[in-house]
């Protein structure tokens, strides 16, 4: 293989490495917010991050399944309370991801 | 280097939200009002001025605690900062301390004669106005709470405007017009932000 196929197949190598879980738009919204916190509950997420009450719950849910982020369900009074937080392995995956990105613009600047 | 203020930004933003229902200004603003027309009242009424700081106090305390229950939480919702914030409020809790053991101590030297009270009262307004200025700019630098630095101004004004009052309108109507004219000013400013908060947040569905 030529050195500059070779270069070719390294990038497209980054990019596929790349966490399609926490690329997605929202989804990256809603773990930045949850990185720079401790924890946060639904609404308060749904305000900053400015999305609709389904949307949010429809990748909440996607991002727990990968295990990124602990939702807990509590009760305040009668109402339903939903807190939540980011876990190690997501503010982990999000260290990742933040590196990963990082040098895919480095190598396209070069 | 961007990204990393970008984060930073984020976090900022959210902290600053707890902010922006005006509550701390409307307590701020009780605690002056209190100073200010604590004397007052004991004049027109006789009751002393202590019952009606704590009263005032009280309601100011009140309103702040029912309204981020009432209010605030049921509008943005609730949020846990990480160990940083929690260190600044440390430091700010530190800072306020150091600042009342100040106020304590000078009022117990000059009540036991160790400091005259009558060498140059003017004196003691400028260390309490320089005092209060630098108590509320660190608190509004570690609270990232920008407001505070000019209610920091009203404050040391507040002070020195009592110190030089004084002499012409007695010692009842030199707060009223010191802490009290900002007070009502702070108060002001927190019902303001705190009708734009309603109106921009409203309770979701």
């Amino acid at each position: 293989m030529t050195p500059k196929k070779n270069k070719f197949v390294n990038d497209i190598k980054h990019v596929s490495a790349i966490d399609k879980i926490i690329h997605e738009p929202a989804r990256l919204n809603i773990m930045v917010h949850l990185y720079v916190v401790e924890s946060a509950d639904f609404l308060f997420l749904m305000r900053q991050t400015n999305l609709t009450f389904g949307n949010l719950s429809s990748h909440m849910s996607k991002l727990e399944r990968a295990g990124y982020i602990e939702i807990r369900k509590e009760f305040i009074g009668k109402k339903p309370h939903t807190m939540l937080k980011l876990t190690e392995k997501g503010r982990h995956a999000f260290e990742e991801y933040r590196k990963q990105m990082k040098q895919f613009f480095n190598d396209i600047s070069e | 280097m961007i990204e990393k203020i970008n984060l930073k930004e984020m976090e900022k933003k959210a902290w600053k939200s707890c902010f922006q229902d005006g509550l701390w200004d409307i307590l701020l603003g009780f605690i002056l009002l209190s100073f200010g027309i604590g004397p007052f009242i004991e004049e027109i009424t006789g009751i002393t001025y202590l019952i009606s700081y704590i009263i005032l106090l009280s309601l100011g305390y009140i309103i702040f605690y029912s309204g981020k229950k009432y209010i605030t939480l049921p509008r943005i919702g609730n949020v846990k900062f990480g160990t940083k914030r929690k260190y600044k409020k440390i430091k700010v809790a530190i800072i306020l301390a150091i600042s009342v053991i100040f106020g304590l101590a000078a009022i117990l030297l000059t009540q036991i004669d160790l400091i005259p009270y009558n060498i140059d009262i003017s004196i003691w307004g400028i260390i309490f106005a320089i005092n209060a200025l630098i108590v509320f700019s660190l608190m509004a630098y570690y609270l990232d709470f920008p407001r505070l630095y000019i209610y920091s101004i009203f404050f040391a004004t507040s002070i020195l405007i009592i110190e030089t009052s004084s002499s012409h309108v007695g010692s009842t109507y030199d707060t009223v017009i010191g802490f009290g004219m900002f007070g009502v000013v702070v108060l002001l400013v927190g019902l303001l932000h705190l009708t734009r908060f309603v109106r921009r947040y409203p309770l979701p569905k």
